[in-house]
Order: structure tokens, then sequence, then C-alpha cells
């Protein structure tokens, strides 16, 4: 049996606790390029000593035992991976090891694979990070270009002092409405100019006209309620759009602007309107019609203002 | 703060004499290192053992690399571990990277510490032109490949002593799973940064006496870093123990236990 020990295909070695080695078997020392150490780390490469010394007593003082630790040792043709089993017996470890090159190439491919994928991983979640990150910037500019074109839209339609819509907007939605009036969509509108406004900025200045334009723009609101739009042209004049409905009702709307301005409470100066109505006529564009509604308006403070002209 | 140091660090306190005896574990291990040497002080000392975060029984969802990426997190947890103890007239105890550690407190707070004791201590493992720490880089890589593939028979054996309870194995697989599933990543990290860093530099900023231990062939720390140490640090003392390997307090706990007491006791 001893005999068969020395010659079997497996690395035999006994050291003490201050590692020096006892005894070796035909097979650790063939395996050796130092032939007779005398103390087991003297064997083993630098990585090996350095894992060895950290981790292979602590495991078998506190176990008794350690189970397949895999070592290189250093070899007569380079350093030779084993896998070793370790007991210990009255004070002395018996260590039993199998050569693994083969198997440790097969390890070390695995490993390789599992660092590549981990660094993979790594990477992957860094970029899928990053687009998250951008995904948010995006997200944030995209909200910011909302509100910033809310604001320009506020901008584009809303006239600044009065907080009516504007000449531009009006525009827009009279090209609309002129296409629908064709196909014989009732269309009316009103044209309302301040009486003796300048007379207003030259006794007051031109912030109290300012107030009286604002004071007014919000009792033409009133008074239109929902039956039309109400839209500041430009300087003292003010169209009201009342799509759908018919000319009568527009010149009964701006009699009652008449009626109820001049009766008005008026926190600053009171002031009257004139008005121009007129409605659509077969073959209209934007321009006769505002041309037409003018002429109207011109009529009323031609005939002395504070009045109502249907042209 | 006050209970979560003694959670996170699983700080362990034994015996009540009027000077602290603490014990800073070493790389790759935890405070179980110390079973055979701490018993022989607790009737003097009060002695105060601990896990740094990510080592043993510490919380590990603690662990962050950030605080970790250098000694500075590790020197960190000790003195938080001082502090939460209120500790002062400390007598330290390091082994190998715990004693560059325990260094780096001891020159930000001078005043907590009385005494260093490092044992197998190494300011800086690579070689660097005229200075042999030991190792190539090509060294370290090979050594991190092999903690890993080592990795889950490292796990099994730590695997029953911390549960302290081996009359049910299924606690130990469990714990052991845990252990497989969160720790490479951390002790890894702590292998990278034992032996890349240095803090060679700091060694002369010492005012504290120091005893550096040298054992016999220890392939980690070999002698020429230890003289290195002690010819950097003013006034220590340097002893070379007849004990074999890195890890003196497991290899021969008696003639460590007698350095140790012999250095306190001067």
């Amino acid at each position: 049996m001893e005999k068969q020990l020395q010659f079997a295909p497996l690395a035999y070695l006994v050291f003490d606790r201050g590692l020096k080695v006892l005894e070796m078997n035909e097979a650790m020392r063939n395996m050796l390029s130092n032939k007779s150490p005398k103390h087991f780390h003297e064997m083993l490469t630098i990585a090996s000593m350095v894992y060895f010394q950290t981790y292979f007593l602590p495991a078998i003082t506190l176990h008794g035992k350690v189970n397949e630790m895999f070592l290189t040792i250093k070899g007569a043709a380079g350093s030779v991976p084993v896998l070793m089993n370790a007991v210990e017996r009255e004070g002395r470890f018996e260590c039993a090891m199998i050569e693994m090159t083969i198997r440790g190439e097969y390890e070390r491919e695995l490993l390789q694979a599992k660092q590549n994928a981990e660094q993979i991983n790594r990477e992957t979640a860094a970029a899928y990070e990053e687009l998250q990150h951008l995904l948010g910037e995006v997200k944030c500019k995209k909200a910011e270009l909302e509100r910033l074109n809310a604001d320009l839209h506020q901008l584009a339609n809303v006239d600044s002092l009065t907080g009516l819509k504007n000449r531009r907007y009006l525009e827009q939605e009279l090209a609309g409405l002129l296409v629908k009036s064709e196909f014989g969509f009732p269309l009316s509108l009103l044209a309302v100019d301040i009486d003796f406004f300048k007379r207003v900025n030259d006794t007051y200045g031109h912030q109290m006209g300012d107030a009286v334009l604002q004071e007014l723009a919000g009792k033409l609101l009133n008074e239109t309620e929902d039956e039309g739009t109400v839209a500041r042209m430009g300087g003292e004049e003010f169209i009201i759009l009342m799509p759908g409905y018919s000319i009568e009702w527009a010149e009964q709307l701006g009699e009652k602007l008449c009626r109820n301005l001049e009766m008005a409470d008026w926190q600053h100066v009171p002031v009257t309107v004139s008005i121009g109505v007129t409605n659509y006529q077969p073959g209209d564009t934007a321009t006769k019609l505002f041309a037409r509604v003018d002429k109207a308006l011109y009529a009323s403070k031609n005939a002395g203002r504070n009045c109502v002209t249907v042209g | 703060m006050a209970q979560q140091v003694i959670h996170r660090n699983n700080i362990k306190i034994y015996g009540n004499g009027e000077k602290t005896l603490l014990f800073g574990h070493g790389f790759g291990c935890d405070q179980e290192v110390w079973s055979g040497v701490a018993p022989a002080f607790t009737e003097q000392y009060r002695v105060v053992l601990f896990d740094y975060v990510g080592s043993g029984q510490s919380d590990k969802s603690q662990y962050s690399i950030e605080r970790y990426n250098s000694l500075h997190g590790y020197k960190q947890d000790l003195l938080d571990v001082c502090d939460e103890l209120q500790l002062k007239n400390i007598l330290f105890v390091g082994h190998s990277v715990s004693s560059m550690i325990g260094m780096l407190a001891s020159i930000e707070r001078p005043e907590l510490f009385e005494k260093l004791v490092m044992i197998g201590p190494s300011p800086y493992y690579l070689n660097d032109e005229d200075y042999q720490g030991g190792f190539d880089q090509s060294d370290i890589a090979e050594l991190l490949d092999m903690m890993e593939i080592n990795y889950k028979e490292w796990a099994k054996y730590l695997a029953p002593v911390v549960m302290q309870n081996e009359e049910r194995p299924g606690l130990a697989q469990e714990f052991e799973q845990i252990l497989c599933a969160n720790d490479p990543v951390i002790a890894r990290k702590f292998a990278e940064v034992t032996f890349l860093s240095d803090v060679r530099s700091e060694l002369s900023k010492v005012h504290v006496p120091t005893l550096i231990l040298q054992p016999q062939f220890d392939a980690i720390a070999p002698p020429n870093v230890s003289q290195y140490v002690h010819e950097h640090i003013d006034g220590s003392q340097l002893v070379v123990m007849e004990a074999m390997g890195h890890n003196p307090h497991l290899s021969d706990p008696e003639e460590t236990v007698y350095c140790i007491k012999d250095f306190l006791e001067q």
C-alpha cells in the first residue's frame, strides 16, 4: 500500500503548522521544479502563496479541513494548476492534490467568459442609465417647448393691454368663417369705436387712456357674453365677430351696447361708443367686409356718435 | 447613529479593564480570527472586536463602493467604532491591512490612541523602483482570479463559523447562499483596495508608540517591508517572531499574545 501511494496518480504531501514539509510522494515531487522544498509555500506561485496564507490557515483552523482549494504550484515547466484537499491530523496537515491543467483551461475560459459577460452587463447598464438620463432630458425639453409654445400662442393671439383677442387672431378666425359663410352660414360683425377718445388721452394722459380701454374691454366682454368674439384691432377700435347670428341680432347687440355703456358706472372716465354693423354678403372678402363695417361706423360718427348704423 | 454602528460593524465587547484593546481584522477574514488571542486579554483589558463593513457579520447593506474604494472608508469605520463606544487611550492591534487602517486613524485622531501593534504590515504591496513591496501587477491580477475561482469554497468554510450553529446546517447553508450572492464584489474590491493602496508617505506621520510584528515566511508582507515600516515610523519597535506565515495569531496564538503583552506592559 505504501509503495502504491508513492506512485499513485495523486500528489500527496504532509506539512506541519509551521508549514514545514514533512513528507511527500513521488507524484508530488515529479510535479515540482524545486525537488526538495523545505516549506510548503516555496512550492507556490506568488499569487497562490498570498491566497494560501490568507485563507488556508483560517479555514483549516476553524474546520479541520479544506476542500477543493484551487492553487498554482511552481512546476518544472511553468506553473501547474492543482486542486487541493487537506485535513488536519495530530497537528499535521495532510494534503492531496490533483493536477488540473486541462480542467484549469476550461475554468479559465469560463472565468474569462464570466468576466466578459459581467463587463458587457456593466456597459449595458451604464448605457441604459445614460439613455434613461437622455430620455428624461428630452421629456424636460419637450415640456419646456410646449410651455414656450403656449406662451407664444398667447403672445401671438392676445392683445397685451386689454387681454382681448388681437387683430391677427381675428383675421385668422375670419378667414375660416368666410369659407363657411359661402355655404350659407350666417356671419355678422360689429365695429366699435370710442367717441372722442383723443380728448381722454389729451386731458388725462395716456395712462388714463389705457385704463379706459381696459375697462371698456371688460364691459364689451360682459355685454357680448358668448354671442361673439371681441377683439381689439388697434387704437380705440374693436371688432365683435358673431358667427351664426343674423344682422338684426347684431344690430340689437349694438343698440344694447350703446345704451348700457352710456348708462354704465365708469371707474375712470365715462365714454360712449359709435358702432357700425354689417353681415356677410355673397362674394365678400375680409377686406370688403371690413370696408363696409368701417363705412357704417363712420356713418354713426357722422350722425352724432353714440349710435348704431347698419351697412 | 448609536445602535447603528454597533449593528453595522457587529461590535463585540469582552472583559472590563480600564484600558481598551481594540482588534482590527485583515483582508479576507473577520473578527473570528482573534478567537485564539483576544481571550488572553479580557482579565486586564476591555477587549473590543468588530467587522469592517462588507466582512463577517457586518451589515452588508451599508456597503458602498464610494465609501470603501480606499483605505479611508475603512479608517472611518474604525473611528466610528471608537466614537460610538467613546473609546480613549486605545491600544490598537491591526493585522495586515488593518495595521495601515489603524495607522491612518491614529494620524487623524492621535489623541484617541495610546499604542499601535502592527502584525505583518505593508504600506504598499507592489514593487516600485527601489522599493520591493513583493508583488507585480500581474501577481495581483492572478490573485484576484484565484479568489474568484475559490470563492464558493471560501464562503463554505466561513459559513458555519459565522452562524455559530453547526447543529443546524440548514442555517449555514442559507447563510452560504447569501454570502455567495453578495460577497464576491465586496471581497474583490477590498482585495484591490488592500493590494493597490500606497500609504508609504503616511508612515512618518505616526506619533504613537508602535510595535511591528514580523512572522517567518510571511508571503504577503516580507521582512524587507517590515524593515521599511520600522525605519519610517519614529521610535517603532520591530520584533521578528518565530511563528510562520502571515497569520501568526492563528498559527501561534501563544507567541502572538506574548509579544503583544510584552509591548503593552512596557
